[in-house]
C-alpha cells in the first residue's frame, strides 16, 4: 500500500493511493491519510485509480476524513478514472451520493474547488 | 448448473490475526484460479472474504482470537455455469450477517456514522448466504454463481 500527494496549488492537493485498501493497508497509510487529507482547509481529490481492491473499513477511512475536512471547510472528492471496481464497490455502498465521485481527473479537480 | 458437471473442494486453517488477511485472501484467489472460477466471481468473493474476516476479528472476542478460523471452498462447474461455496467457520460470538438490521443510508456528509457497511458489500458481492451456529462455532455460506462465456 502506498500513498503520495501532489499540491496543485495552494488550495488543491490531490492524494493517490495504492494498493489493497483491506485492513492491513487501511491500517498502513491510516495515519498519512489523515494528516494529507484532513488536517488544512484544503480541496482535496484523493485518487484511487491504482485501487486493487476496496473494503469496507477502507470507505470508513474515507467518510471519517471527508467528514473531518468539511468541518474545517474544506471539501474531498474521489477520483476513480476507469476503475469500475471501485466506482461499484462505493455507488453499493452509497458513497457516491455522500463525496463527490469523478471518472475525469480535470472535473474532479473543477468538483473539489466548486 | 448443469448435471455433467464436476466438484472440487479444498480447505485451509489459520490463526485469527489481522496479518492473516492479506495471505488468506490470496489462497482463496489462487485456489478460485486453479478451478476455474470467473474473475468476477473471484473479485465478489475478494470481498465477501475481507468482510467476513474483519468483522470477526473486529468483533468476534476473546474466543474468535483464540481459536483457528477454517475455510473451506467448494467449487462445482457446468457446461455452462459454475458456483463457488466458502465456509468460513469461527469460534466468536454468535454473529448471523444474513439477517442482522443494516443502517439506513445517510443523507449528507455531516449524517454518516462510521460502521455497518461490511455487511452491505457481503449481502451485495454474494449470490447466497446460509448461516448457522452450532456447539460454539459460526459457519457461514457464502456463494458466488457465473456463467461460462
Amino acid at each position: 500500500m502506498t500513498i503520495e500527494y501532489e499540491d496543485v496549488t495552494d488550495v488543491l492537493r490531490r492524494v493517490r493511493l495504492s494498493g489493497r485498501l483491506d485492513v492491513p493497508g487501511t491500517q498502513a497509510i491510516s495515519i498519512k491519510f489523515t494528516g494529507l487529507s484532513a488536517t488544512q482547509a484544503k480541496r482535496v481529490v484523493v485518487d484511487l485509480t491504482e485501487i486493487t481492491f476496496l473494503g469496507s473499513v477502507g470507505i470508513r477511512e474515507l467518510i471519517t476524513n471527508a467528514k473531518a475536512l468539511q468541518q474545517r471547510t474544506g471539501k474531498m472528492v474521489i477520483f476513480v478514472g476507469n476503475n469500475a471496481m471501485v466506482a461499484k464497490t462505493l455507488e453499493t455502498t452509497g458513497i457516491d451520493a455522500l463525496i463527490p465521485l469523478f471518472t475525469d481527473l480535470d472535473e474532479a479537480d473543477k468538483g473539489a474547488m466548486s | 448448473m448443469a448435471a455433467t458437471g464436476t466438484a472440487s473442494t479444498v480447505e485451509h486453517a489459520f490463526a485469527a490475526s489481522v496479518s492473516q488477511i492479506e495471505p488468506v485472501a490470496s489462497w482463496v484467489s489462487q485456489a478460485c484460479k486453479g478451478l476455474k472460477v470467473s474473475e468476477d466471481a473471484i473479485g465478489r468473493l475478494d470481498i465477501c472474504v475481507n468482510e467476513v474476516l474483519a468483522n470477526i476479528l473486529s468483533h468476534g472476542g476473546s474466543g474468535a482470537l483464540a481459536a483457528p478460523i477454517r475455510m473451506q471452498l467448494c467449487v462445482e462447474q457446468g457446461l455452462e455455469d459454475g458456483a463457488a461455496t466458502l465456509t468460513i467457520s469461527d469460534s466468536g460470538v454468535p454473529f448471523d450477517a444474513t439477517r442482522c438490521a443494516v443502517r439506513p443510508a445517510a443523507g449528507t456528509l455531516a449524517d454518516a456514522q462510521p460502521g455497518g457497511l461490511g455487511v452491505i458489500m457481503l449481502r451485495a458481492n454474494a449470490d447466497d448466504l446460509l448461516y448457522s451456529y452450532h456447539e460454539g462455532e459460526n459457519r457461514l455460506e457464502i456463494t458466488v454463481r457465473w456463467q461460462s462465456p
